[in-house]
Parts: C-alpha cells; structure tokens; sequence
C-alpha cells in the first residue's frame, strides 16, 4: 500500500506574518515548551497558506525551533492536513466496517462518479476532493461524509448529489456546519409500564434497562442544553462542588469504591489509575490530566455526542480529575476530524473560565487550572494513551515504551493521567448522587469465594452504548450494565431487532479490535465479565451488528484494512504484521488463498501479540483469529470456489429501497 | 561513554542459569552484553536513546509478565531471571526476524551489507529456514539522501538509529521517519539534504543495506576486505579507523571505536583521505637533479650530499603531519636549525556527544612540540641559508598538497642551497633540488602520532607505497647509520624505543607495542584514560562487523577467511 508524501510541484517559501506570530507566541505560552505546539501552528499554517505545504512545514519548523526534516515526519504520520493539490472542498468518506454495513462502499463509488473523479483527486474547477476517510464516529448515521471536517449524515446518493450542486453554486458562503443529523426518536422516557417489577433484593438489569432515565445522555441531541446556564439548571457543577469538599486523596478513595472503570476500551479501574500517581515529594513538579477525546476505534460514536452537546460534563469531570491528581493543565486531545467538536468545546471553555472554574484562582482555591483543546491530525493510534501524550509533546503520535507507565513519566516526563470522555462524564454525577447511587447502577462484584476462580470485578456507574450496523434503531442507548445483549438489539424499546426482519448472524460487541460473538453467543449480559466469559470485551461499548446477508471474509478484510493503515509503524510485528495479514485476506478475497492461510492467521497472531509496544497487534490479531474460526465455513468456501454465498457483501440493500 | 573507575554497585543476575553481575541501572541487554553473553538487537546502540522498536531483543524474566520483554529497556533487578535460550524465547525471535524479511527485498547478492549484515547474522543465528510470506511485498523508494549515504527503502528496518544518530548526537537533525505503517521510510526534507560532517556514520550505524556510503558501494565485497587498524591523520582528533583494503588498495575507511579519541566516529573527510595517496600531483618516483632515478641511485647521491656536511650545517624543514619516529630522526641527523609548517585552520565540528572535528589539520602538532620543542615556520633556517651557516636542508615535506612555506624560506631555499627532499607532492623543491625521494601517505606508513588530548597512538602501513619508494622511515635512517648516529635501520617501533628513551618527560613508561589499539596517553597529558577504557563492550556499528561475533560456525567462517596469500580475509594485523 502507498501512502503520497505531499506533493511538492514547487518549492514555496513561506513566512508568517506579525499578527499570527503574536498568534502563535500566545499558543506558545500555553503548553510546557515550544514543540508541543507544533500541531496547533501546523493546523495555523493550514489556515494560513491553505495547506500544509513544504513552505508551511518550514515556516512552521523554524517558528519552533525545529529541523524541517522534523516537522516533515510529523506531518507525513497524520493524515488530515490539508494538502497541496486538495480543492477547496475536501470530501472524506468513511468506508470502515460500520459505515460499510449501511451501504457506504456503493455511495463513495457513487460520490466519486458524481464528482467524475477518483478517490484521492480533485476536480479540476479545484472545488472539491473526495478522499477516502477511517471512522468519523458517525457510525448510527451511516452513510456519512466529512466536507471540510464538519459532518454531513444519512445521505445516499441523492442528498449527496443535491448538497454538491448547492455548494458548487454558492461556494463562498455555503454553511457546512448544518450537515448533523439525529437518527430516530432517541432514547424514550422510562417506560412505566414495565411489564417485569424489580424483585425485593435482586438487580434484575432488564427492569433497570427499561425504567431507567438517561444519566450521561440526558441532553444528547440538544442543542440548547450545552449552554453554561442551562447546564447549571439541570444540576451541573454540583458534583464538583461536592468533590472539592473532600481531599484529593478522599476523591480518588471515592472514586476507587465506585468502580468506576475506564470507559475507552481497556476498562481500567480509574480510581487505581489516578493513585498510581506518585506524591509530590517522590516527583516534583507538575501533574496533566489528559483528556481522550480521539474517538476512533470503529463502531464508537458516544464521546463525540458529549463533546459536541454537552461539553460542561466533560469539563466538571476533568476538573474534578485535575483536583484529584494535583494537575493544573488539563489538555483535552481531540481528533482533528471533529471540527465542530473542538469549536463547541473552546466555547464551553470560554464559559468555564468566565464562570471561573478555569484560570489563575481556579475554583476558588488558589491554584491554577487551565484547559486547552489540542487537535490531532488523523491518527487512530493517537487514541492510545502514550501515543496521545506523543502527539501531544508534538512528536510523531507513536506510542512509548511501558515502563515507565505514564501516571509515573508521562508527557515530558511528569506524571500524567489520560482519562476517556465518558469515564470523566461519569464523574460529576457519581459526586452530586454519592456512592450508592452509583454503585446501584449496574452489575455488583462478588469476591472469589461467592465466584471462584477470580471473582467478578463487576461493572457499576451508567453507560452509554454505540449500536450500529444492520439494526433497525442504530444510535446512542443510554442504558446501564447488565442489560442483556440480545435484548438490547432485538427489543423494540431499543434497537428494535434486525433490519429487514433478518437473522442475527454476528455482533462484535466492543470496537472493531474485539473478537466477535456469533449468533448463539449473543445472550451474555452487558457487562465487563460476562462479555470477556463469552468470549471477548465491552471494549469501547461499539456494538455492530451483522445479518444473515453478511459475507464475514470481506468484513474481516474490511477491519484489516483499517488497522493497516493506522498503524503507526513503529515495531517490526505490528508494522509488517498488519500489512502482511491485510494482504492474506485479500488475496484470499480474490479467490487465490490457500487452507495454509487459515493457519498462517494464527500463526501471525501469535508471533505479533504481546510482543509490540502497544496492543494494536492485538486489535488486529483478536478479529482476524475470531472471524476465522467462528466463520471458517466461509472462508474456505473462497480458498475452494473463489467465492462465497455472500460473495463479499456489507450491504444488502433492504426491499423497500430497491423498490 | 567510558566510565570512570569509580565503583558502581553491583546488581547479581542470570541468564539461562548462569549468574552476572550487573551494574545498578542498567539494563539487561548492556549487562548482557557487558559480560559477553550476546542477545541479537538492531535498534539499540549504546550512544542514542532507547528507541524499542525493533523486537529483536526480546527476552523472558522473571519477575515479570507471561509474554516476553525487550532487554534494551528493561532495568536488571536483583537476582532477575532472564531466560534467552529457551524454546519460547527462540520463537519469539523467529517470529520477530520472520516479520523483518516479509517485506525485505532478497538483495543479499547485489546488496553491499553483505558479509557485515545483522539481519543475515541473525537470520543465520536465529532465524527459521523457511518463510510463509506469500504476499507481494511492499516498496519503498530509493535515493541518496545527500552527497555521501544512499538511502534504500525496501531494506530498511526502520530501526530509526540513523534518524536518532542525526538528533542526538550531530544534533542537526536531517533525518526523519515520514508517513507510517509499512510505507515508512527515512527521508530528508527537500531541499536539506544529509550533509553533516559526521553523515557517513549513519551508514556504519544502519544494521542493514539500507543507508550505504556512496564512495564505497559496488567496489568490494566485505569479506574480500582485509582490515588494518590505524589512525586517521586528517586532523588533530586522530579518529582510529579501520583501513580497509582489497588487493593492495584501499577500498573504504571505517571508524573504529576509543571512547578517549571519537567515540565510535569519524567525518566524512577522514573516509576519502586515501584518496590523496592517489592524486596525479603526487611524487612517486625518486629524483637526481630533477629526473627520475632508482631509488638506490638516489640514495647514493643523497648519502655523498650528507657525509660531505658537517653535521652543524645540516638543517631540516618538516611539517605537522611528520610521525614522531621521523621527528626523532631529524633531530638525531641534524645539527643545524629545523623549521616546522603547519596546515592552515580548517573547518571544525562539535558533535553533541563530545566528539570533536578539530579545526587543526595537522595530526602530529602535539609530536612535534613534545619532540623538537618550539620550532618556528622556517626564518632561524631561512637566515641561516642566507648567511651561508647551512650546507645541507633535509626537508621531510608528507603533507598532502605540500607545505607553503613562508616567502623568506622559499627565496633563501631557491638560491643553491643543496637539500635532501623528502615528499609526498611533486612539488618545486622535489623537482630542483639535488635529490628527492617519495615520501608516504598515512595509510602507507608505520608511526605514530600525538592528537589533541596528548594521546599516543599508532598508524599502521594497510597499502605499499608507489613504484621502489622506501619512505622517511629508511631514507632518514640510512642517513643516519652513514652518519655514525645509529648502527643499523630498524622498523617504527625501533625508533620508537630511541625516541622514548631520549623523551622520558613525555614517553617514560610507553612503549611502542603498549600503544596497541588505542594508543596510551603522552606523561602529564590531560586526558590520562587508560587504554582498557577506551573500548566498551560494543566495539562496532553494526554488530556483525565485530568479528568475535561472526557466525557461530566456525567451518563456515573459517573456511572463507583463509590465510591466502594474497591477504583476503577479514580483520588482521594484531600488532
């Protein structure tokens, strides 16, 4: 696979001007040194001279004091810059394996004719680009495309071709930001007349699914509640309040007795997290939080229903975090593809700092908190907390070396703490409700003599559940732990059952990276245990589902192709591994594989797992071995006949849209 | 970097049974390597940070967690148990080098790592016979990334030494890693290319065929290359190096490792020296009034010039490139005043790990005050030439291109003062004196030299000398033996024990085989590193080129490197 330097056709110079020197030197001030702004004064660059050209990376390399050769290995990591020879427009769609369930592949090959050009060009009036895009977290308003970073949802090739006929008309002043969607009737109001009543003593999990009323996802959708004051109304900044009546070390107590476990994919217990961090007298100097808000594992599309409508959730649970661990910086690293994100979060900033939860006298105490929103440049693999703080220091998003583990030497080398979007949301409510509450909520631990061998750790606090894919009710369920999987596909109150009146044929029920349940696997409990019991993990709560239609080979090759791309090429296994796997299964996708592939898969996964720097040989590894061996019916039907029943299909169009 | 000896504490440890000890702080693989037990590597070298990229290490500890940790960066413990011979553990670098040539072009017949390629050593060491790639592998371009290094991406391992090496210790910064996945590759940024003094190190760093020097690609094959340790002589810093030869002519010039001189270093200047031995301006032949004679002719001649002098009226004129031997010897066969031209400044470079371009050109500068003290450029021999008290001028001129001599010098040495004229260039003084005889390059010569830090250290003859020369060495001492001052013609290290003996303030306790590898520091020297300091347990850039470490088998080593006749073989010439 080959992946264009930017092209240079001719040599640039470049300089800033006063106003933006003035600009940058502000940015500057804001992060520990120079460099760690360099993604900031890239994306300044961008605005400025309309890519990031050769000119710009100069430009940008000797404003920071870096070597160009530098700054040309960071841009060449991500891939969201803008480059020379895109147009004004730049079209991304997403063909990941959820868009690609709901009918993406057919609507890019139809933008793309529309655009008469190929995937990666421009047309020549210079207007528009259409490239090809990795998950934009918009999986439940599939089929989905990014114009210039700001989203444009449920479109087929109508719509599309209408909105590029109004753009082309009114190029200047056409507003980009109206292109988000709200997919169905979200979420409904408890149902009171729940048939099954809560039995004296026992958590039944389908009475608490259908009784309860959304916590975190209480104002998704609307656009109104994201302001400061409404927010308030609604009970906000009372959690925060109440967390500052205790000591920090009381904080992380608390928050230890919750349980509250990480909420982006490696369900780590948050509280033992944050007391990782060493005393100040161990590590002097300062403390970060760090905010994962780089949503990107496929399927997931939760973080980004807080980030762009209720963005002061984030922020009290940060700064509780911050007070926690003693930081006075809370960066939020968002990824560079949600633009309306970042600018509803500087808004939301701007609020709290006028309101003074942030500056100087942060919080009345005396200490300084500040917060800035950092944008990353399209990179999965700044998702993982040590490639975060990388891209962070403004370094090429590679993930580091564990040990030192980043809570001891995290982003220039301080103790650091890297907290998901939703872990954080969880944290004002667990302060404003208290711990009983929360630990209502959900699935108890038991010890390991009640559940030998190693007990249960459970799973308590709300959740919030991304289903996507061949479901008639894709979307954001707010719902807690336990709640069973199929009853969360299949009843009406939720996803409402399979589209097309179809058969339920697999269900991956963490992100793409987690091992998939077929069928018969699918009646586990919601919950961090019963699903690693079934076989594979919550992950990132990314439920996506697959019907009968589905051909597993070509939706392997399609996650492949994914981790392909996005890994970061650091380490030898991970590097030539995901190449190497991606092109097995696509070779055997086109009919020329051999039964030694199936056992080369395996063999792959295990000289790759547990020998890499991060796990991203793993979120490879899991899918292409499960697929395998829980579908390996299908793939030898193509290493046999070179094809298969399903012959490769994602999308089946339903009856009534053929008609 | 050397160490001093200040005492370290020591942390026991073991590896597949058997106990080492450790410094505290260190990590298992330099502990491993410290005490010679080899765990194969690429992205680890013991000057740039721990970059942990390429697996190759990989190692089980206990305590430690089920799946297997890389040795580079995991800190020894005490009484850590570190299991590298195992049958898990042998997977795991299976699988690691398995993964390394999926996409490695098979080069290794027209690839010149060849021979000094860690991924054959390993893959002959530790890899598995059989691949089950069966893909189309992917491509990376090929280009020179500056003058001297070629960059070719398909056998690159990303391994990032090089990129590191340009940050951390030229510190400027050419090189990156641009794009990602398996379309990484190294890359300058256009328009900068690798240009830095130091930039041919990258290639000696580079564990495979992907960063190659330029001026040495397509030439030989490695194990054809015949290896003499010696010293640089293009500046002050003496960089040792390995003179690598095929045939009788000088092939490439690598850096050898003296953590008292240049670390593991040289400049790229140092790497095209031999070519001066080559240039058509060079004197080859000896010459009797100008025309070209057989040596012994021109000895014959040279030698009734001398005894007809009174040793008072012979004066002598030398550079800052003579050895020490030849210094002495001046001073021993002449009575009369010497003079001394030294090279102009140049260019120099301070490399962020100490390592030092000296500004200096000249390689004996240090010899030179310490054997014939304060000498100036020639006006105490210009004067004396004018007022008739000099009969005879022996100038000892080996600086490439010649020396300027002053203009007083050159006006009183163009009347018909006869000289005896020693030199490397064809200059006016080897074409109108009575007798000249070629003098020789370093890289022909035995001797040694002072650098900067006042360190003694030795050059090695790799190639002979043009046509019959015989060199400065001889001539020198056979005038010297007419002279009465000697009784015979001995070698350098002959001269070495005279000189040492008449120099104990600076020599007392060197002896000339004591200078050995790394040479031993002048007496009252600043820099008093002994010479077990000077070289660490990784004496090599890519690892394969220590020959200690060359393939287990020793049929199969043994059976190429061969004493012929002819000189193949690999590294050579112990003292």
């Amino acid at each position: 696979m080959s992946h264009a330097l930017p092209v240079i056709g001719k040599f640039v110079e470049r300089s800033f001007s006063d106003a933006v020197h003035a600009e940058i030197d502000t940015l500057i001030k804001r992060y520990p040194e120079p460099k760690a702004a360099l993604l900031p004064v890239l994306r300044i660059a961008e605005r400025e001279f309309g890519s990031v050209d050769h000119g710009a990376m100069k430009a940008s390399a000797e404003k920071l004091n870096l070597s160009p050769a530098y700054v040309l290995g960071v841009v060449t990591f991500y891939f969201h810059f803008r480059r020379p020879t895109d147009g004004t427009f730049v079209i991304e769609v997403c063909r990941t394996l959820p868009c690609a369930l709901r009918g993406a592949d057919a609507f890019a090959e139809g933008a793309a004719k529309k655009l008469g050009v190929k995937f990666g060009e421009t047309t020549p009036d210079g207007l528009f680009t259409i490239k090809n895009a990795e998950c934009l977290a918009a999986c439940d308003k599939a089929p989905v495309c990014h114009i210039n970073a700001y989203s444009w949802e449920l479109l087929d090739l109508e719509t599309f071709s209408t909105l590029v006929d109004e753009i082309r008309a009114n190029p200047e002043n056409f507003d980009l930001t109206k292109g988000r969607k709200t997919p169905f009737p979200w979420n409904a109001a408890a149902d009171p007349n729940c048939e099954r009543k809560q039995p004296e003593g026992e958590r039944d999990p389908y009475y608490m699914a259908m009784t309860h009323e959304p916590v975190l996802g209480k104002r998704f959708f609307n656009e109104e509640a994201a302001d400061y004051d409404a927010y308030v109304k609604d009970g906000g900044y009372v959690g925060l309040k109440e967390a500052l009546k205790l000591q920090p070390s009381e904080v992380i107590d608390m928050t230890k007795k919750s349980g509250l476990r990480g909420r982006g994919g490696a369900g780590f217990p948050c509280g033992m997290k944050w007391g990782f961090v060493p005393s100040v007298d161990k590590v002097p100097g300062p403390r970060y939080l760090l905010v994962n808000a780089d949503e990107s594992e496929p399927g997931t599309f939760k973080d980004i229903r807080f980030i762009e409508d209720d963005p002061h959730q984030i922020l009290e649970g940060a700064a509780i975090g911050a007070y926690a661990i003693g930081a006075n910086d809370i960066y939020i690293y968002i990824r560079g593809e949600m633009r309306l994100g970042a600018d509803r979060l500087n808004v939301a900033i701007e609020e709290a700092y006028k309101k003074g939860h942030f500056g100087e006298n942060a919080l009345g105490f005396g200490n300084r908190l500040d917060c800035t929103v950092h944008r990353g440049a399209g990179a999965y693999i700044c998702g993982e907390e040590t490639g975060l703080i990388s891209s962070l220091e403004g370094k090429r998003g590679q993930p580091k070396l564990k040990p030192p583990f980043p809570a001891v030497e995290g982003a220039w080398g301080q103790p650091t703490i890297v907290n998901n979007v939703e872990t954080l949301a969880n944290l004002p409510h667990l302060f404003r409700e208290g711990l009983d509450w929360y630990t209502a909520l959900g699935t108890p631990p038991i010890s390991k003599e009640i559940a030998p061998p190693r007990g249960r750790m459970g799973s308590q606090g709300p959740k919030v559940w991304c289903v996507s894919g061949h479901v008639n009710r894709p979307g954001v369920y707010d719902v807690p732990f336990g709640v069973s999987l199929r009853e969360l596909i299949e009843s009406d109150k939720f996803c409402g059952g399979i589209w097309g009146g179809r058969k339920l044929k697999a269900i991956v029920p963490g992100g793409s990276s987690m091992k998939i349940l077929t069928n018969a696997e699918v009646d586990c409990h919601l919950c961090y245990d019963d699903v690693a019991d079934a076989g594979s993990s919550i992950g990132s709560a990314a439920i996506f589902v697959f019907d009968e239609t589905t051909c597993m080979v070509n939706a392997l090759y399609n996650v492949l192709r994914f981790y392909d791309h996005e890994s970061c090429g650091q380490c030898t296994p991970c590097r030539e591994g995901a190449g190497w796997i991606t092109k097995l299964v696509g070779r055997i996708l086109k009919g020329q594989g051999s039964m030694d592939d199936l056992d080369t898969i395996d063999k792959l996964s295990d000289e790759a797992c547990g020998k890499t720097i991060c796990v991203l040989a793993e979120a490879w590894s899991w899918p292409a071995t499960s697929y395998m061996h829980k579908f390996r019916s299908e793939f030898e039907t193509y290493i046999k006949t070179g094809t298969s029943p399903m012959a490769g299909r994602l999308y089946e169009p339903l009856p009534a849209a053929k008609a | 970097m050397s160490e001093t000896t200040t005492e370290r504490q020591e942390v026991p440890f073991t590896i597949d049974g058997v106990t080492y000890n450790a410094y505290k702080g260190e990590t298992v693989l330099e502990a491993a390597l410290r005490n010679g037990y080899f765990i194969p590597h690429y992205c680890w070298h013991p000057s740039l940070s721990i970059a942990g990229n390429c697996r190759m290490c990989l190692v089980h500890t206990k305590p430690g967690p089920p799946k297997p940790q890389i040795a580079c960066n995991t800190v020894v413990t005490e009484n850590m148990e570190v299991d590298g011979a195992s049958e898990k553990t042998k997977t795991a670098r299976e699988g690691i080098l398995e993964f390394l040539l999926a996409n490695h072009p098979l080069d290794c017949p027209i690839c010149d790592q060849a021979g000094e390629c860690d991924l054959q050593q390993y893959s002959f060491d530790h890899g598995r016979s059989s691949s089950k790639f069966a893909e189309i592998k992917t491509q990376r371009p090929r280009h020179d990334l500056g003058p001297r290094i070629r960059f070719n991406g398909n056998r690159c391992i990303v391994c990032t030494r090089c990129v590191r090496f340009c940050h951390e210790v030229t510190g400027t910064g050419e090189l990156a890693v641009v794009n990602r996945s398996d379309a990484s590759w190294i890359d300058v940024f256009p328009g900068i290319p690798l240009d830095n003094p130091l930039s041919g190190c990258v290639a000696d760093l580079c564990p495979v065929g992907a960063l190659l020097d330029t001026d040495w690609i397509h030439t030989t094959r490695t194990w054809l290359l015949r290896g003499t340790k010696s010293v640089c002589a293009g500046c002050a810093t003496g960089c040792n190096v390995n003179v690598e030869t095929f045939d009788d002519s000088v092939k490439r010039i690598t850096p050898r490792e003296n953590q008292a001189v240049n670390n593991w270093w040289m400049c790229d200047k140092g790497r095209d020296k031999y070519k001066e031995a080559a240039v058509e301006s060079r004197l080859r032949v000896s010459r009797k009034d100008g025309e070209p004679v057989t040596h012994q002719a021109a000895l014959e001649a040279a030698l009734e010039l001398y005894r007809g002098t009174p040793l008072g009226k012979v004066a002598y004129l030398t550079t800052g490139h003579a050895t020490l031997e030849e210094l002495h010897l001046l001073d021993t066969i002449t009575g009369g005043p010497g003079g001394v031209n030294y090279a102009p400044e140049g260019d120099s470079f301070t490399a962020l790990d100490g390592f030092e371009v000296s500004a200096d050109k000249n390689p004996n500068r240090a010899g030179v005050s310490a054997v014939l003290g304060d000498l100036d450029g020639g006006e105490a021999v210009a004067k004396a030439i004018t007022s008739g008290q000099v009969e005879l001028v022996v100038v000892c001129d080996s600086s490439p291109g010649g020396a300027e001599w002053s203009e007083g010098l050159v006006e009183a040495l163009r009347g018909d003062v006869p000289a005896i004229v020693i030199s490397l260039e064809d200059t006016w003084l080897a074409q109108s004196k009575q007798v000249a005889f070629p003098a020789l390059h370093a890289i022909e010569k035995d001797g040694s030299l002072i650098n900067s830090k006042g360190r003694v250290q030795r050059l090695r003859a790799a190639v002979s000398p043009p046509g019959d020369a015989r060199g400065e060495l001889e001539v020198l001492q056979e005038l010297g033996r007419a002279g009465g001052h000697f009784p015979r013609v001995v070698s350098a290290g002959g001269v070495f024990r005279r000189l040492a003996a008449a120099n104990p303030a600076s020599f007392d306790g060197i002896t000339y085989r004591g200078l050995g590898l790394v040479g031993l520091p002048m007496v009252g020297a600043a820099d008093q590193t002994p010479a077990e300091e000077c070289m660490t347990y990784y004496t090599a850039g890519p690892v394969s080129r220590d020959p200690s470490h060359n393939a287990q088998d020793e049929q199969t080593r043994v059976a190429v490197h061969r004493e012929s006749p002819i000189g193949y073989g690999t590294v050579r010439g112990s003292i």
